[in-house]
C-alpha cells in the first residue's frame, strides 16, 4: 500500500514537471534543437581525438561512443531518481526538513519521489538512443545480454554515486551548508567522459571505491562488448553491490545520527 | 575614469569579502585542478603513445591545458549566464533594474572584479603549469597578458547573448549545455585548434570563440609573438565591440518585453 503511495506520487510529480516543460516551451523548443546539435558536436570532438590515434588505451571510437550511451543512461537515472541528495543541505538548512519530517512517510523515500527533473531525463534519453545507434553503426560488437547487464551496473553505479552525494549532504545537519563540497564531488565525474583504463592501477582504486566511475561508464561498455568475458560481468555487478552496501551502511548511519541531532534541536 | 577605477576597487574589496565568506567553494573548485589536468594527462599519453607528428608535443599540450582551466576559471561563463538567466525569470533583477547603473554595466562591473579576485586565487594552477611543463620552450607571458582583455569581454558579451535569450524563452537549461559544449569547442578549449581539419579552422577563424581561451593558451605558448598578438588584441576588442552592440539590442528589446508583463 505505502509502495502505491510512493508510485502515485511519482506519477503525479512527473506531471507536474511536463506541465512545466509547457509553461517554459521555448525553452523546451530550443532543447529540441540543440540536443542534436551537441550530440553531433560530441561525436565530432571524439572523432577528431581519434583521427591521431585508431586506438586509444585498447578503445576504438565505436567504443567510447558507446561509453558516453551508458554515461547518458547514468544521468537519466539520476535525474528520474537521485535529484535530492544534491539539494539535501538546503533542504535541511532552510528548515525545510521540517515539513518533510511531519507527513507519515519516509523522508527519504518522499524526497526522491517528488524531486525528478523529466526535461533533463529526456535530454539524456535521446543521447542514450542516439549514441547506442552510433556505436552499433561505427561497429561496437555489442551483445544483448551484456548490454542488459551493463544497465544494470549503470544503475547501481549512479545508486552508489548518488548514495556518497546522500552521505556528503548529510555533513550539513552538522556544518551547514556543504554544497561546495557537492560541486567538488561533481567535478571529479567529468572524468566519467573517459574509458578508466587510461589511467594507471592507484588512480584506478580511487574510481572504483570513492567515485563509481568505472560501474558508471567504463564497466557496462566493457560488459555489453561481446569480447568481454561474462565472469568480468559478474565480477563487476558483484563489487558494485559490495561497494554500495559500505557506502549505504556509512550514508544510513549518518543520516540517522544527523536527525537525531536535527530534532534534538526541537526543529 | 578615476571614478570607474575607485569604483571598480571597491567591488573588488566587495568581492573579496564575498569570497572569504565562500572561501571553501573556491578551495574545492581549485582541487578540480589535479583532476582535470590529471584525465587529460593519461588521455593524451595514450594518443601519443599511438601517434606520431601532432601538431604539439604532449608537454605543450599540457601547458595549453593549464592555461585553458586557468583562462576559464577567471573569465564569465556558464554559471554567470545561468545566475542572470534566473535573475531574470525569478523577477531578481527588479531592484537592479531602478539603479542608475544599467543591468548589464552592473553585470560587467560584478564579473571584472570576481575575475581580478578570481585571477589571484587561480594563479598558482598557471604557476604550476608553467613551471612543471613549461620548461622546454621560451613562454609569451606578455602577449598572453595582453590577450586575457579580449578573453574577458568576449565572453563576458557571447554569454550575455545567452542569459538574455531568458527574456523570450523563460529558462535557459535547454541551450545552455549544448551551446556552452559548442563555444568551449571553438574556443579550442577542449582540443586545440590545430589539432582540428582544416576546415574547421577556417570555420573557426570566421568566429569570435578562439579569443575566450585559445588564443591566450597559444600566446603564452610563443606561438603568436608579440605583433601579432597587438593586432589580435585590437581585432578581439573588435569582437568585443560587435558583440556588445548585439547584447544592448537584445537587451533593449527583452527589457520592453519584460517590462511589458507588468514587472
Amino acid at each position: 500500500m505505502r509502495a502505491g503511495y510512493y508510485l502515485r506520487l511519482l506519477w503525479d510529480m512527473a506531471r507536474v514537471r511536463l506541465a512545466e516543460m509547457r509553461e517554459y516551451s521555448a525553452d523546451f523548443a530550443v532543447l529540441l534543437i540543440t540536443v542534436p546539435s551537441y550530440l553531433l558536436v560530441n561525436l565530432f570532438f571524439w572523432q577528431v581525438i581519434f583521427s591521431h590515434a585508431r586506438v586509444i588505451a585498447g578503445w576504438t571510437l565505436g567504443e567510447v561512443i558507446l561509453l558516453q550511451a551508458f554515461m547518458n543512461l547514468g544521468f537519466l537515472f539520476w535525474n528520474l531518481l537521485y535529484i535530492f541528495p544534491e539539494e539535501l543541505d538546503e533542504i535541511i538548512v532552510s528548515g525545510e526538513l521540517n515539513t518533510v519530517l511531519s507527513k507519515p512517510v519516509n523522508p527519504v523515500i518522499y524526497l526522491l519521489v517528488t524531486n525528478i527533473d523529466v526535461l533533463g531525463a529526456l535530454k539524456n534519453l535521446s543521447g542514450v538512443v542516439a549514441y547506442f545507434l552510433v556505436a552499433g553503426w561505427l561497429g561496437a560488437d555489442i551483445s544483448l545480454p551484456g548490454l542488459l547487464a551493463g544497465v544494470l551496473m549503470v544503475f547501481l553505479g549512479v545508486t552508489i554515486a548518488s548514495t556518497i552525494v546522500f552521505l556528503i549532504q548529510s555533513l550539513s545537519f552538522w556544518f551547514g551548508r556543504t554544497n561546495a563540497l557537492n560541486l567538488f564531488y561533481n567535478a571529479y565525474f567529468t572524468v566519467s567522459e573517459y574509458p578508466v583504463t587510461i589511467f594507471p592501477a592507484s588512480v584506478k582504486f580511487v574510481l572504483v571505491m570513492f567515485l563509481p566511475v568505472v560501474f558508471f561508464t567504463t564497466g557496462p561498455a566493457l560488459s555489453s562488448l561481446k569480447e568481454f568475458p561474462p565472469e568480468g560481468v559478474l565480477g563487476l555487478i558483484a563489487l558494485s553491490l559490495l561497494v554500495w552496501t559500505v557506502w549505504l551502511l556509512s550514508a544510513w548511519l549518518l543520516w540517522k545520527a544527523g536527525l537525531k541531532r536535527y530534532e534534538a534541536y526541537g526543529s | 575614469m578615476k571614478r570607474t577605477v575607485r569604483k571598480l576597487a571597491a567591488r573588488i574589496r566587495l568581492e573579496k569579502e564575498f569570497l572569504r565568506a565562500y572561501a571553501l567553494g573556491a578551495l574545492f573548485n581549485l582541487l578540480t585542478f589535479p583532476v582535470y589536468m590529471t584525465t587529460y594527462y593519461f588521455l593524451w599519453s595514450h594518443v601519443y603513445a599511438a601517434s606520431g607528428g601532432l601538431p604539439m608535443e604532449l608537454d605543450q599540450l599540457l601547458v595549453y591545458y593549464g592555461t585553458i582551466f586557468f583562462v576559464g576559471s577567471i573569465v564569465p561563463g556558464r554559471g554567470f549566464a545561468g545566475s542572470m538567466a534566473r535573475s531574470i525569470v525569478r523577477g531578481r533583477i527588479n531592484s537592479d533594474l531602478v539603479r542608475p547603473m544599467g543591468l548589464q554595466e552592473q553585470a560587467l562591473h560584478v564579473t571584472l572584479s570576481r575575475a581580478v579576485v578570481k585571477g589571484v586565487i587561480f594563479l598558482p594552477t598557471l604557476l604550476f603549469t608553467v613551471i612543471v611543463f613549461g620548461g622546454r620552450g621560451p613562454l609569451d607571458l606578455v602577449s598572453f597578458a595582453l590577450l586575457l582583455l579580449p578573453a574577458f569581454f568576449v565572453s563576458f558579451f557571447v554569454y550575455s547573448l545567452l542569459w538574455e535569450t531568458a527574456f523570450w524563452t523563460g529558462r535557459i537549461r535547454g541551450c545552455m549545455g549544448a551551446f556552452s559544449f559548442i563555444i568551449r569547442l571553438f574556443s579550442g578549449a577542449l582540443i586545440p585548434l590545430s589539432f582540428f581539419p582544416e576546415w574547421f579552422k577556417s570555420v573557426s577563424g570566421l568566429l569570435p570563440f578562439e579569443f575566450m581561451a585559445g588564443l591566450p593558451a597559444r600566446a603564452l605558448l610563443g606561438g603568436i609573438g608579440f605583433q601579432q598578438a597587438l593586432i589580435l588584441f585590437v581585432v578581439g576588442m573588435a569582437w568585443a565591440g560587435a558583440l556588445y552592440t548585439l547584447t544592448r539590442f537584445m537587451l533593449s528589446r527583452g527589457l520592453r518585453r519584460y517590462s511589458g508583463h507588468g514587472a
